[in-house]
């Protein structure tokens, strides 16, 4: 058995507030911003601010929170598609700079809105298989670099975050059974195809394909059709009936289609969390962030967790509480 | 009426769901038609006539009537 047992974030400084972005497209009313997905504010990396140093800090601050023996962390997961380097690994980097033993292992993951998902079900199965027994899995964005700077849409959504989460083989929440997907079919839909070996980063500052690209309506179509399935599925899988289910918590994509989500899986809102006004969508963050935010002010005793997107891929897992 | 239904089921999608809406509604001159809003009648059209539109399409029809006459005759070549 896996454990979630402790939660750190950290939100770089740089906010960019719905007026800042009015006052560069004068046409984008920051009214609207906020109706439409929910988001007031979010933060962004400085411009010599990377990956690995937003991780540290999240790392850091979960060491010191905690008050963690940092020489118990046996394996180190990082859930990034924003690396420092093609390589080594940004988890190497990490490692050393948090004064991690020589003896812990250390991967990236490279996944986005589902990460966090994908990252819980490998360190529990490095946990389950009593292979590890403190995994600390990190999610770490700075989708920021990323965009194109007259995309309106794109700053408006997206914000840069890191956590950390301690799994141990003792804890508060424990990890229950995965489902998990995968449809490659949508790699076009959400991706920066230009920077990697198939196509080199181009001079031209204008040129879209070195930047991210995202098509709203292809990603909201493929969430509408996979997710309420998944939601089901997963259920299930882990015997529990829809309103046994106390919390559940969604990436937090924007508020637009979360509710448009919820109303179609048909889960009361007080059950549903929405926490993103004042970050963004921060990626593989969103569910940590809110994971966090929610443990002083809900009763948490069955949550849900659910991923989704850039892939595409999906993923939904149970947790229980202890 | 069929379209009776249709502009239910229409109307239910809208954030604000006690706009009025009518066969000769010119939605997309609406204040609430977005790119998100023809999102959520794309995904209603294909789960309740499973007609496959794009969003730009619903966009592009004049008023309700044309949109639920188009996806009429979708169903009926099928």
């Amino acid at each position: 058995m896996a454990f979630i047992k402790y939660i750190s974030t950290y939100i770089p400084e740089n906010p960019i507030s719905n007026e800042d972005i009015s006052k560069k497209f004068p046409d984008w009313d920051s009214n609207k911003i906020l109706e439409k997905i929910g988001i007031r504010n979010r933060n962004i990396t400085g411009d010599n601010e990377f990956t690995s140093d937003i991780a540290v800090k999240a790392l850091n601050k979960l060491i010191d929170e905690y008050n963690i023996d940092k020489s118990t962390i046996d394996y180190l997961l990082v859930c990034t598609q924003s690396p420092d380097y093609f390589l080594p690994t940004t988890a190497c980097i990490i490692q050393d700079q948090v004064g991690l033993n020589t003896s812990c292992g250390a991967i990236d993951i490279n996944q986005g809105c589902s990460g966090y998902i994908y990252g819980l079900s490998l360190a529990n199965a490095l946990i389950d298989s009593k292979m590890m027994k403190n995994v600390v899995l990190i999610t770490a964005e700075t989708y920021s670099k990323h965009i194109h700077e007259n995309d309106k849409g794109n700053i408006s959504l997206f914000g840069d975050a890191a956590t950390a989460t301690l799994i141990s083989n003792d804890g508060d929440f424990e990890i229950l059974k995965f489902s998990l997907g995968t449809d490659g079919k949508g790699a076009n839909n959400l991706i920066v195809k230009n920077g990697a070996s198939r196509h080199k980063k181009t001079e031209n500052k204008e040129d879209l394909d070195n930047y991210l690209h995202m098509n709203g309506p292809k990603i909201f179509d493929f969430t509408s059709k996979s997710i309420p399935n998944l939601v089901e599925d997963n259920l299930k899988l882990n015997n529990f009936q829809k309103s046994e289910i106390d919390t559940y918590l969604f990436h937090q994509a924007n508020t637009f289609m979360l509710d448009f989500l919820r109303k179609r899986i048909d889960i009361p809102k007080e059950n549903f969390v929405i926490d993103m006004l004042d970050y963004g969508n921060t990626v593989s963050s969103t569910i940590p962030i809110a994971f966090k935010n929610s443990l002083p002010s809900r009763s948490l005793k069955n949550i849900m967790l659910v991923g989704f997107g850039v892939g595409y891929s999906w993923g939904a897992v149970c947790l229980r509480k202890k | 009426m069929p379209i009776n239904e249709f502009i239910k089921k229409f109307q239910s999608q809208l954030e604000n769901d006690t706009i009025i809406v009518t066969a000769e509604t010119e939605y997309s001159n609406e204040s609430y038609w977005d790119s998100l809003t023809a999102m959520v009648i794309k995904v209603m059209i294909d789960d309740e006539y499973a007609v496959d539109m794009e969003p730009e399409q619903i966009t592009a029809l004049k008023n309700i009537n044309e949109l639920y006459s188009f996806i009429i005759e979708k169903q009926n070549s099928k």
